[in-house]
């Protein structure tokens, strides 16, 4: 209910996600070129992501223009830049703003782009300690109610996901967090989806073609041990190695 | 309402038109005021199994377009006549079905009084296929006992409860059921096909029927009669029992048990 003295609209604060595209050449041609192939590894991974343009290691200024609407063209979304101020002037023109980004480390950027098509690369346990002691908010898991098909992806953004039905052969879970599944785990699991080396993948029937927990991965080809296949396990990241281990007993 | 029916499966070849052919005829002959609407735009076939190919004049575009009534375009079955036919168009390019177009159609078919509307898709996942499935209150998801055919049914199960109208809308999501065609009990007792248990624990929907393995249903579509009107065949006992169950009733799967010829049967032959 609204009361009689209350305006129309209140401001409230709100912290936005954004990917952060790190840009190493002023060539728009080539930009261009590898946000393509940057895209079509990643699938839909990133699809209608709020993008904030980092040119700080530009000399330069690439044509803001050209690269707002090679990015739009994939369904990004350019907030902004950051950039050194002398690149500001056509950056402004373009119609885009100055954002501040905290902590601009490169390093950490190019682990957070990270889409899981660069799965290869096994990221080590020293690597990212749990959030520099900033107090991450918990938002709610992402719950799927019913089976997951072939064909069919779930991502869970910056949360858990819990499956209560199968994920079946040909479909793919993702989340930042862990990933729960309360039937039968056939198809792909991605836990961590974004370098959480904690993160694990828990299921009530283990038989899955793919897991992955913070980029590193196992394909499973062959039929697991028969102490794990088709059984309640846990997959956790040690060192890394993907651990799978029962849960009953 | 009438109760629309989609027959799909992802895969080629499995047996849609044919079920689609009987499941519609077996409906008519419970008394069921029924048509059976070919989605397979550019490659019908639904005429051809229902022997009545020559009678097409008009088709579902014709009517999807505006060029002839719904009265001018249904068939009337030549066995049933409580039975139409919506012939697919043969030359028509598959863009010409519009989602408007279909609901109309649809509308005005409930509007005549049909009481079920079975839709028989194309294979695969294009417009045809996401036009036939878009409307559906329930699905018979027609597979056979083999591995490709079973992981396209399972990515069609996954687009009913993704892009059909019953998802876009929140309602009560479209019932979907599981039909075996093309069984053999004797190549699944050697290995060689997936059982019913296996099958039934990767989709994990309802089993509405098993038809078995015939060359039963070769014969009744080249002489362009619905298989479920063969005498003494168990493809057409089978369809029968499908019909039963979709409506309500309990009756036991049949031919799915194989039963190792005994010793006379094995000198004397038979089948």
């Amino acid at each position: 209910m609204k009361s009689k003295d209350s305006l129309a609209l209140d401001f409230k604060s709100a912290t936005l996600y954004a990917l952060r595209v790190v840009l190493h050449d002023s060539d728009t041609g080539a930009l261009c070129a590898a946000l393509d192939q940057r895209m079509r590894d990643a699938g839909s991974f990133f699809k209608d992501e709020p993008v904030v343009i980092d040119a700080h290691a530009l000399d330069t200024p690439p044509d803001w223009t050209a690269l707002m609407q090679a990015l739009r063209a994939h369904s990004l979304h350019p907030m902004g830049v950051t950039a050194a101020e002398t690149m500001m002037a056509a950056a402004r023109e373009a119609g885009l703003v100055s954002v501040e980004l905290s902590a601009s480390t490169p390093k950490a950027a190019v682990a957070e782009t990270m889409p899981p098509a660069d799965l290869a690369k096994p990221r080590t346990a020293a690597a990212p300690p749990p959030e520099d002691g900033r107090p991450a908010p918990a938002p709610a898991a992402l719950v799927v109610d019913g089976p997951l098909r072939s064909g069919q992806r779930v991502y869970a953004r910056a949360t858990d996901l819990i499956v209560i039905g199968m994920v079946s052969q040909g479909a793919e879970v993702i989340a930042d967090g862990n990933i729960h599944v309360y039937g039968p785990l056939r198809g792909k699991a991605m836990a961590g989806a974004r370098g959480n080396t904690a993160a694990r993948i828990l299921t009530t029937c283990l038989e899955p073609e793919l897991i992955a927990i913070a980029g590193v991965y196992r394909a499973l080809e062959a039929r697991l041990e028969p102490e794990l296949h088709r059984r309640p396990a846990l997959v956790q990241l040690e060192g890394d190695r993907l651990q799978l281990r029962a849960l009953d007993g | 309402m009438a109760r629309i029916v989609v027959v799909t499966s992802g895969k080629g070849g499995v047996g849609k038109t044919t079920t689609s052919a009987s499941f519609s005829s077996g409906l008519a002959m419970r008394g069921h005021k029924t048509v059976v609407i070919d989605f397979d735009v550019g490659l019908r076939n639904l005429d051809l199994v229902m022997g009545c190919e020559r009678r097409v004049v008009y088709d579902f575009v014709n009517v999807i377009q505006g060029d002839a009534s719904l009265n001018q375009a249904l068939i009337r079955d030549k066995q049933l006549e409580n039975l139409f036919i919506l012939p697919a168009s043969q030359t028509r390019d598959k863009d010409a079905l519009t989602r408007e177009g279909v609901e109309k159609v649809l509308t005005e078919l409930d509007e005549m009084g049909f009481e079920y509307i079975v839709c028989d898709s194309p294979a695969g996942i294009e417009t045809g296929a996401l036009m036939a499935a878009y409307f559906a209150d329930d699905a018979l998801v027609v597979t056979n006992p083999e591995v490709s055919s079973v992981r396209d049914s399972d990515r069609i199960l996954g687009i009913l409860s993704a892009k059909s109208r019953r998802a876009e809308q929140g309602e009560e999501p479209v019932k979907e059921y599981l039909l075996l065609t093309r069984y053999s009990p004797k190549r699944v007792a050697e290995g060689e096909m997936l059982s019913i248990k296996d099958i039934e624990d990767i989709l994990r929907i309802r089993l509405i029927g098993v038809t078995p393995e015939s060359e039963d249903v070769l014969q009744a579509s080249n002489q362009g009669i619905a298989a479920i009107h063969l005498r003494d065949s168990d493809v057409a006992q089978a369809y029968k029992d499908i019909v039963a169950r979709y409506l309500g009733e309990e009756i036991p799967l049949r031919f799915t048990e194989y039963a190792r010829p005994g010793l006379l049967k094995r000198m004397f032959g038979g089948k």
